[in-house]
């Protein structure tokens, strides 16, 4: 029986052994004790507060909490937002990023009620948020700006900290989501001029019901979000990792996309790495295969255990991701993302090429008559 | 959350999606000709063509094939229509509907293959074999009853009513109905045809009536009424016979 190879951002996603024990750890009978706070506990929570603001860059003046699910991060910031400006200012426009209308509907769905009108933020033919496409969409009523920094299935970086500049030089509120971002990409958030940040702790191996919202800056949030030490410690530890093994995304990971990238284009002509040409996540590529469609693909593929996307999490396929980016529907409905980690090795893609191409010849029956 | 269009597809459909059986292109012979339906492009990302080979006396589609790109929906819909479409004239074949594709490949009657999110594929399929039906318009069908389209056995597994001696007349004639709802109307539907039931005589004896073109055509007493029967008896209970209500036909049956 063949192993199974996941390209597919499982290892991405999956919570690192070691907090797995810290998650579900059993309580003591005093932890929840209203009037018991042991030295011990309140060592531990402080060091592990420490530790996550220095590993993050979150500076002392800002706030942060933990939150029961990315989502719950996502609606403190936004009722946050609501409170602190638009209720008062009246400004009542929130720009959203084409590529995470998705993510935001809930949402959306939610505030409209109150008055607030959520607008896109188109993509420049990059595939970016740029000055120009901000100063398009920006009017006297905007209060928000809010995009996601990396798309998890393109890899395609989005350039925060020029977006969030030019916001704040007009004095609009940003909020930049950075999932995906920690262990991937060198950054600190202090250094970055948004005044909301949030994250899933699962895109970064933390547990996975476990969400983070920041305040710095202009932004302050109103929450109160409570957390067992257990789940700070095991986000604590998440991020702690990901920091220690970010060199080695950078070089290994990226050796070994790399390498994928090469051997298939050498095995299947007209192959196409779809955004090699712009700066991207060192684990994600995306790869359009000619006269195949790519959910196809990928079913076939899943069935001989080689596991890539076509789907994110919150089920928006890579076709219309590609589609909001400006990619043609061609090269958008034949593409796939493959995810490498840490745990990928070129033994993973020997095999994967092979699975790939026989994937890829049992398409061909179908394509013949197909010009 | 809305479930995964894959985690929803039934057994049958993920086989066809695996191992399509209909594949490929088909060549022309002395007496058949080849059309070809089409519907999108590649350019705009999902393609499909379907190939009849049609008999050129007798407007009988002797084979069909498909070539696609496209989604698992598009793949598995257009190789089950060229199964649908095989033996069946092209005037038949222009009635298919997504509904019977979808029939086609239930595991179980009363669940769909397909989640709705499919309805552009399957249209897609249809609309290719459309197309394809429109190439053969110059062929006089001689012999449209050829073939019942009722097909025995066709649309789930076999269960018979163990104590179907104890129910009543009322809940005899309302299962009875039922399977004649779903086995066997959307297939004589495909010749602007119908059938109900109209009463269980004798606890065994099924009336049927006949409507639209099924009045006029020579099957309904013979082949489509026997495949009827079939149904029932491999469904139902294996003593229930059909008969027609001949107040119904407009042709003299024997």
């Amino acid at each position: 029986m063949k192993p199974p190879i996941f390209f597919d951002h499982s290892f991405s996603y999956h919570p690192l052994p070691s907090i797995q024990g810290l998650v579900h750890k059993e309580y003591p009978p005093h932890a929840f004790s209203p009037c018991f706070q042991s030295a011990e506990r309140a060592a531990r929570e402080d060091k592990a507060h420490r530790s996550l603001r220095d590993k993050l860059g979150i500076s002392t003046a800002s706030l942060y909490y933990l939150t029961a699910s990315h989502q719950e991060a996502l609606e403190k910031m936004f009722a946050t937002c609501y409170l602190q400006e638009i209720f008062h200012s009246g400004k009542n426009h929130i720009l959203v990023s084409e590529l995470d209308r998705v993510a935001f509907r809930p949402i959306e769905n939610k505030w409209r009620a109150l008055g607030v009108e959520f607008r896109s933020i188109p993509l420049s033919e990059e595939g970016h948020i740029t000055e120009e496409m901000l100063k398009k969409s920006i009017t006297p009523r905007t209060a928000l700006v809010a995009f996601s920094w990396v798309n998890p299935l393109t890899g395609v970086i989005q350039p925060a900290y020029d977006i969030a500049k030019y916001c704040s030089a007009q004095e609009i509120l940003v909020h930049v989501d950075m999932s995906h971002i920690v262990g991937k990409l060198y950054c600190t958030i202090q250094d970055l001029p948004a005044d909301y940040i949030t994250c899933a702790a699962r895109s970064f191996r933390g547990p996975h019901d476990i969400g983070i919202v920041i305040g710095q800056h202009k932004g302050s949030i109103e929450a109160n979000a409570s957390f067992f030490l257990h789940q700070l410690e095991a986000v604590e530890a998440a991020v702690s990792h990901a920091n220690a093994t970010i060199d080695e995304m950078h070089l290994e990971v990226t050796r070994l996309r790399t390498l994928f990238e090469k051997k298939l284009a050498q095995k299947i002509p007209g192959a196409q790495v779809v955004f090699q040409h712009l700066e991207r996540l060192p684990s994600v590529t995306v790869i359009a295969f000619p006269k195949v469609h790519g959910e196809y693909l990928t079913y076939l593929l899943a069935e001989s255990k080689l596991y890539a996307s076509f789907w994110d999490d919150q089920q928006t396929s890579l076709e219309e991701v590609l589609t909001v980016m400006h990619v043609s529907p061609e090269i958008a409905s034949s593409a796939v993302s493959f995810a490498f980690s840490q745990q990928t090795t070129e033994v993973d893609i020997e095999e994967a090429i092979a699975r790939l191409f026989s994937c890829y010849q049992q398409t061909k029956a179908l394509t013949q008559g197909i010009p | 959350m809305n479930k995964h269009p894959w985690l929803t597809y039934s057994r049958k459909v993920k086989q066809r999606v695996v191992l399509p059986l209909y594949g490929g292109t088909l060549l022309q012979t002395p007496t058949t000709r080849v059309v070809i339906g089409q519907e999108g492009a590649l350019q705009e990302g999902s393609v499909v063509k379907i190939y009849l080979l049609v008999d050129e006396e007798t407007g009988v589609i002797e084979k069909a094939s498909f070539q696609a790109v496209g989604d698992t929906a598009l793949i598995a819909a257009a190789d089950t229509l060229c199964e649908l479409v095989e033996h069946k004239n092209y005037a038949q074949a222009s009635r298919m509907s997504a509904e019977l594709i979808d029939r086609k490949l239930r595991d179980d009657p009363g669940t769909v293959a397909f989640p709705s999110s499919a309805s552009t594929a399957l249209n897609r399929a249809l609309f290719a074999l459309m197309e394809a039906t429109m190439l053969c318009q110059d062929i006089a069908i001689k012999d449209p009853y050829a073939h019942s389209p009722v097909q025995e056995g066709g649309g789930g597994s076999s269960v018979h009513y163990e104590h179907w001696a104890t129910y009543s007349l009322a809940e005899k004639l309302s299962i009875i109905k039922e399977i004649i709802a779903v086995d066997v109307a959307p297939y004589v539907a495909l010749d602007e045809g119908g059938v109900e039931v109209k009463e269980l005589r004798n606890d065994t004896e099924v009336i049927v009536a006949y409507q639209g073109a099924c009045t006029t055509c020579f099957s309904a007493t013979g082949s489509t009424l026997s495949a009827i029967q079939q149904i029932l008896k491999d469904k139902v209970h294996p003593h229930l016979t059909v008969s027609p209500d001949l107040t119904t036909l407009q042709f003299a049956p024997y």
